[in-house]
């Protein structure tokens, strides 16, 4: 049992190394980041945050319920370990969360949400289960269609804390919903696909581009909208904020795509990621990393498309 | 329709493909074989321009816009049902898809996710897609893998449609007998280089010389007992 933490810790750290920084460094980032997001959560949207802390915790700790990986710890201990393991696996990932949430003095949330980690211990589900996820974005996969699937548990949560931050009249709440909507819907674009994903369409590097852009956008607006106009009716005064946040969020979704492509077919390093996170901090630096992006996509997808 | 001259390929010092030379013609059905690593998916990767390469492929103008290749392992995304790969792959051709049911001649169930296909199933789902595709030039690369004896009928005579149609077809098989079926020619790379082109009359001939080239002397080694 030993041994397999060694190996999870030495595959956390070639993880980090593969994303280009050395995991001496890493761990106080990582620290550091949880730390920072968290104090600005709690201090915009007090104890909402620690429902969105919960929410994220159980998600995560959903995801190591996953049938084949749980078939393959049954097949590497015996049956007290494999439960030991799975225990120690929860209660590590649970920890951070918990913490915060006892800092923050809600002791009745953080005996829960432990609660939670240790009972998800003993639960296991099938990910490529009979069942199929149906999504509203068959017609133009495969973005939206697999990103919807993978992330569907959320939109109720989100939807629903844009409904909390009209009754209880907290619009850092509402906005936060639609920031978090759209940052999930980045993450869509975060995986690169197979070259030959690319290579099959019959279109110049630009119109594949575009094409990419429009799906993205169009579905980035269902999706927001019913957010952004329960918003704009409940906190009219905020309009314009509502309007930019939404501008905003389609830009950085067009950003996803364009940065994506810019060095296709390699993931998406540290040097553009660091790009997008200053836009972001900085909006107007988007004029220039947009088209930056852009021309560096339509660059590499001329070599795939034969342009 | 497809000239290619003194085509290369290296992998950094490892050279792939050796000055390769080739004319293939619409309304043929060419053979490749090969042992495991003679270089016959990176000649199907340069002639679909999915790789770099020295060496000259004239083809009509823009081609790739008209080839379905089927790869020999099709990678699939872990959340798309056969449908939506359908529909992806005819969206990027610009085609319309239109009663999917009656083309899904394989029996596939469409609307599972395509990673819980087996590897006959998902043979045969990538395979239909090109197919709906309606592309002129086929490139299919071990399409016989892991598909069951039904489908391989089925597939045998879609490839003898397709010559029909004067569609030009470039297969890849480790199963002689689906070849002989199909091809008009069949040309042996080994190492990068084609040593052998052999046209129907003398297929048993080539097979026959396979057999003892490739498995008698190499079951010898065994010495079993």
């Amino acid at each position: 049992m030993k041994e397999y933490f060694q190996l999870r810790i030495k595959m956390l750290n070639r993880h980090f190394k593969d994303f280009g920084v050395e995991p001496i460094l890493a761990y106080p980032i990582v620290i550091l980041i949880f730390t920072g997001i968290t104090t600005f959560l709690y201090g915009k949207l007090q104890e909402y945050a620690i429902f969105i802390y919960c929410f994220i915790a159980i998600s995560i700790l959903s995801k190591l319920g996953e049938k084949k990986r749980n078939d393959f710890l049954k097949s590497c201990f015996i049956k007290r370990n494999y439960f030991k393991v799975r225990l120690i696996e929860n209660s590590l990932l649970v920890f951070p969360f918990i913490l915060y949430i006892l800092y923050q003095k809600y002791f009745f949330y953080a005996v829960i949400l432990y609660v939670i980690a240790l009972v998800l211990s003993f639960i296991i589900y099938n990910a490529t289960a009979n069942f199929t996820i149906p999504t509203p974005f068959s017609k133009k996969p495969f973005e939206f269609s697999v990103g919807f699937r993978n992330t569907f548990y959320i939109y109720p949560f989100i939807y629903w804390l844009t409904y909390k931050s009209i009754e209880v009249n907290n619009f850092n709440l509402g906005a936060f919903s639609l920031i978090a909507l759209f940052f999930m819907l980045l993450n869509y674009y975060s995986k690169i696909e197979d070259s030959y994903y690319v290579w099959i369409y019959k279109k110049s590097s630009k119109d594949f581009i575009v094409n990419k852009i429009k799906i993205g956008i169009t579905y980035g607006i269902i999706l927001s909208l019913p957010i952004c106009i329960a918003l704009s009716v409940f906190f009219n005064t905020y309009i314009l904020i509502i309007f930019s946040f939404q501008l905003g969020g389609l830009f950085y979704l067009a950003q996803a795509i364009v940065a994506k492509y810019s060095i296709f077919p390699e993931e998406v390093n540290i040097p553009i990621r660091i790009l997008i996170v200053m836009s972001m901090f900085f909006p107007p630096f988007i004029l220039i990393t947009l088209p930056y992006f852009y021309s560096k996509s339509i660059e590499k997808l001329n070599a795939v498309l034969n342009d | 329709m497809i000239k290619i001259e003194n085509l290369s390929k290296k992998y950094g010092k490892i050279q792939v493909l050796n000055t390769i030379n080739i004319e293939l013609e619409r309304g043929k059905v060419y053979g490749i074989v090969g042992e495991n690593g003679s270089g016959k998916t990176t000649l199907f990767r340069c002639i679909a321009g999915m790789e770099k390469y020295n060496g000259k492929i004239e083809t009509i103008q823009n081609m790739k816009d008209y080839l379905g290749f089927l790869e020999t392992e099709s990678y699939f995304f872990s959340k798309i049902t056969g449908r939506e790969y359908i529909q992806l792959l005819c969206n990027a051709r610009e085609k319309e898809l239109v009663n999917i049911e009656e083309k899904n001649i394989f029996d596939l169930p469409l609307d599972k996710y395509a990673t819980a296909y087996s590897t006959g199933m998902k043979k045969k789902l990538a395979l239909t897609a090109i197919l709906l595709q309606g592309n002129s030039v086929f490139i299919l690369d071990e399409p016989f893998n892991g598909v069951d004896i039904q489908s391989n009928i089925i597939i045998t005579e879609l490839i003898h449609k397709l010559k029909e149609l004067g569609k030009l077809v470039i297969i890849s098989s480790h199963i002689f007998s689906t070849l002989a079926d199909t091809c008009n020619e069949i040309h042996l790379l080994e190492n990068g280089s084609f040593v052998k082109k052999v046209f129907k009359e003398d297929f048993s001939k080539l097979e026959e010389e396979m057999k003892l080239r490739t498995v008698t002397n190499k079951i010898d080694k065994l010495n079993l007992v």
